[in-house]
Parts: C-alpha cells; structure tokens; sequence
C-alpha cells in the first residue's frame, strides 16, 4: 500500500555487487575451462527476450551449464564483480604474457630453420634499418617485458612448487617483488649496451685524412 | 624423477587445502607425477642455463636449451589446451591441438639444432638480435679500409 512506508525501505534485488571481503581474495583464473563450452552453447542455443521459454522449448541443453547459459544467466565466477587484486591479475597475466613470449620465441627460432637465413646477414639488415635508437630500445623493452615476467614469476611458481610461500603476506610480498624485478630487468634488458661489432663506427669524414 | 622429493616440504604442502590435494592426487597417479617433475626439471634447467651462459662453454648451453625450451613448450601449450579446449566437450579439437603443438615443438628442436650446428647458435643468435638497435659501449672508431 503507498504510504506504509514498506516501499520506501525496500531496496531493489539488482543493486551493483559490493567488492567481497578480504576473506573471499581466492585465486580466480581469468579464463576457467568451465567457461569456455558454456560460452560456445550459448551460440549454438541462442539469447533471445524469451530466453527462458526459448530454452524449454529447444531441445534441453545436457548440462546444467548450458542450461543456464541458455537462459541468459551470468557465469560463475562472474569476474566483473570482483576487485582486481594483485593475485588474480598477476595469474592471468603470467599465462597471457607466457603465450606472447612463447609464441616471440617459436616464430623468431622457427623463422631461421624454416628461411635457412642466415643469423648474422638478418642482424646486419635489421641494423641497416632507418630506425631510430628510442624505437628500438621502445620495442625491446616491449619484448623484454613478457621475457622477464615469465622468468621471475617463473622462479615465484617453482617456489611454491616445493611448497613455500603459500601464506597471504608471502604471496602479496613475492608478487611485488616479482613486479619490482620485471619492471627493473625490463628496462636494464632494452638499454643494455651492445657488443664490440656494434659499437664499431665509420671514422667521421671531418675526422678522416 | 624422484631428485626433488627431498627437497620438498611436504608438510607445508598439506597445510594448504588446496596445494595438498594436488599434491596427493598427482604423487597417487604416476604418469602425471612423472610429467610434472619433467616439466619443473625442464623449467629449473633452463633457469641454471643464464648462470651456466658465462660458466660453460657455448656449445653447451646451446645444446641443453635445445634440449629443454622444446619440452618446456610442450607442457606450456599443454596447460592452455586443456584449460581452453576441455577434453569433454570438444575431444576432437582437443587431440587436434595436442598435435598441432607437438609438431610446433619438434619444428622448434629442429630449428635449434640447426642454428646450433650450422649457425652461430641458439644464445649468440638471441645475443646478435639483442644487439640491433643497442646504444654502443663506447664510441670506438674503426678505419674504414
């Protein structure tokens, strides 16, 4: 009835999810195998405004998955809802930046053997390009990236492999100091000096005879 | 296979719930222990190949890295296929990626091994790359002949 007063202290069901309390900071994978066949069945039944009527009318999904996919439920975990947290970013990061820097290595290693180019003639044309210094340390920085991430994140994992570090200031501590050394390696990697032929110069004309 | 055991605490594992289940459920089924113990192997192998780069001689470490970064690959592609492409619900493109990055892998020994024996190798390669693009120690000149 308006003006009991019931109305006004209702609050609707669909409010905007609070973070979840620091109990809840699990370890949740970007992209859990559960997730991906329930995306695909949710193509093959199809979202519509009667979703519901339209999943029990079509031939009933196998799984309860699926159902609920067909339906237009959110998936379980839906990411969006929690706070991105060092633990869970950096997790979903180490497998994304893994296949980059797996799939850098397989095509440059692969590019050799399969070209039968030759190491040095690819580095003198590569250095025989108008490119400017601050590109290419940019770039390098760009591949270093991935390169010193999966390395020292690398190090975090078979530390944990022998069963260290699993406590919640541990892992929070390592995952800093994963991030500190990336960063830092990253950057050391791109500016690194190169060897003596590259720093073999044309004597100047003003300084020739 | 067994070389880590002793280096590994196996209290600590069982504290946590989760570790410890994987734990027990990997050391109960053998073949997976097994795999797994290759995999850290192959992972602590080329780890020791950056200190092994200035100790050893070069042919030496080209040798182990193409041993080891093909194996290492292979059970990298192998998390993400069966993270991203379950077994039970797409079993054919499941064997098909299997061997799709068998093949990627063994192109990439092969390779290796090429650059290593008729090449400069797999490290002065990766050096050589690294160095296009480098600021110069310090400005030396060289006659030009």
């Amino acid at each position: 009835m308006p003006g009991d007063g019931l109305e006004a202290g209702r609050k609707p069901n669909h409010t905007t999810p609070s973070p979840p309390p620091a109990v809840f900071r699990l370890h949740l994978p970007l992209l859990p195998y559960t997730m991906f066949p329930a995306m695909m069945s949710r193509f093959a039944v199809g979202r519509s405004a009667t979703g519901l009527g339209r999943a029990m009318m079509s031939t009933t999904p196998q799984t309860t998955l699926a159902k609920s996919a067909a339906m237009g439920r959110p998936m379980s975990p839906d990411l969006s809802i929690y706070q991105p947290q060092i633990t869970s970013v950096m997790s979903g990061l180490y497998r994304i930046t893994s296949i980059i820097f797996a799939g850098t290595f397989v095509l440059s290693i692969n590019y050799f053997g399969l070209t039968g180019a030759h190491v040095q003639k690819t580095v003198n044309e590569l250095k025989s390009l108008d490119v400017s210094p601050a590109v290419w340390t940019t770039a390098k920085a760009a591949i270093a990236l991935p390169i010193t991430y999966h390395f020292w994140n690398g190090l975090r994992h078979l530390m944990w492999d022998t069963g260290r570090g699993f406590t919640m200031p541990s892992v929070y501590k390592t995952g800093y100091a994963v991030i500190g050394l990336t960063f830092a390696s990253a950057v050391g990697l791109a500016m690194l000096p190169c060897n003596k032929e590259c720093s073999k110069k044309q004597v100047p004309a003003s300084l020739q005879k | 296979m067994f070389a880590l055991r002793p280096f590994i605490n196996r209290q600590a594992v069982q504290q946590t719930a989760a570790a410890g289940a994987l734990a027990r459920r990997s050391m109960s089924t053998g073949s997976a222990h097994t795999a797994w113990t290759v995999d850290r192997l192959s992972a602590v192998g080329i780890a020791l190949m950056i200190p092994g780069y200035f100790v050893l001689p070069s042919a030496a470490v080209d040798s182990i890295l193409a041993g080891l970064i093909p194996v290492h690959l292979y059970f990298g592609f192998g998390s993400c296929i069966t993270d991203y492409i379950p077994k039970r619900s797409m079993p054919f493109l499941n064997r098909a990626a299997g061997v799709l990055s068998l093949a990627v892998c063994a192109a990439t020994f092969v390779s290796m091994t090429h650059l290593n024996s008729r090449d400069i190798g797999v490290t002065a390669t990766l050096r050589e790359l690294w160095s296009v693009g480098g600021r110069p120690k310090e400005t030396t000149y060289v006659q030009s002949s």
